[in-house]
């Protein structure tokens, strides 16, 4: 019993020690994103979701710059309607922008901090297979609109 | 023109969601929740793969998926600046707008 519940969602804490501990790749990340963000503002899409653009269906991420932007400028009904996850994404994104730009010192607290939240809560697991579920509903839905 | 791009467009996106798969397939061999956000947003996925391009062995892909991202970023562009193009000429023939009158009178 204490063996599979030491393993649910074991895959969110290695996650967040691979994302986390790569100063580098949280750099790139966090300099991406706020390039994406202020092309968007301005009606530029840098980006386009692969799946989207070749087969008209939308992925698990699909609305949710859109949903960020939304919920950045305080328009939450919105952000409900174009993607109820942005919050978690924006949560995700300044613990990435933490870890890229504090001091060495304040940065390993800060990364010890999430995965030890995340070893007692789960709580990163359990958001992204909700929205791994939320994702095929909407795309099975789409689906089965289009027969 | 739009025409063009639009054809462009769906050429890159199918290149991009063939590698986008590829690299799919290398990030969730080595960590499930890191393949999970690389399905969430591509963009991850595009970055993490260049990151470990040597690693994954995976440099023609990563090239390949790079030309369709720069390819779909020019042609969302030129087909855009097309469209604003065709609808100003619509426009033109049609009588044109010359001028917008704004009115600033309620009833």
């Amino acid at each position: 019993m204490s063996v599979a519940r030491k393993h649910t969602f074991g895959w969110s804490i290695e996650m967040l020690r691979m994302l986390l501990d790569r100063r580098s790749l949280c750099l790139v990340l966090s300099a991406l994103t706020v390039l994406y963000f202020l092309a968007l503002s301005l009606g530029v899409v840098l980006y386009r979701c692969p799946l989207h653009t070749s087969t008209g269906f939308p992925c698990v991420g699909c609305g949710l710059s859109a949903a960020v932007l939304a919920l950045l400028g305080g328009r939450f009904s919105q952000m409900w309607q174009l993607h109820p996850f942005a919050p978690y994404f924006v949560l995700l994104g300044s613990m990435i922008v933490g870890s890229a730009f504090l001091p060495d010192g304040l940065r390993i607290r800060w990364n010890a901090f999430w995965i030890r939240l995340e070893a007692r809560t789960r709580v990163h697991g359990l958001i992204l297979t909700i929205l791994c579920v939320f994702g095929a509903l909407r795309l099975l839905g789409q689906l089965l609109m289009t027969q | 023109m739009a025409t063009l791009m639009g054809i462009l467009i769906a050429i890159a996106g199918i290149v991009s969601l063939v590698c986008w798969i590829m690299i799919l397939i290398k990030i969730f061999n080595e960590s499930i929740g890191l393949g999970i956000l690389g399905i969430i947003c591509g963009l991850f996925a595009f970055v993490y793969g260049w990151v470990k391009v040597k690693e994954y062995n995976c440099k023609n892909v990563m090239m390949a998926w790079t030309a369709a991202f720069i390819v779909t970023i020019v042609a969302n562009a030129l087909g855009g600046a097309a469209v604003v193009r065709s609808v100003i000429g619509m426009a033109e023939e049609s009588g044109g707008i010359t001028e917008v009158e704004w009115s600033t009178e309620t009833e």
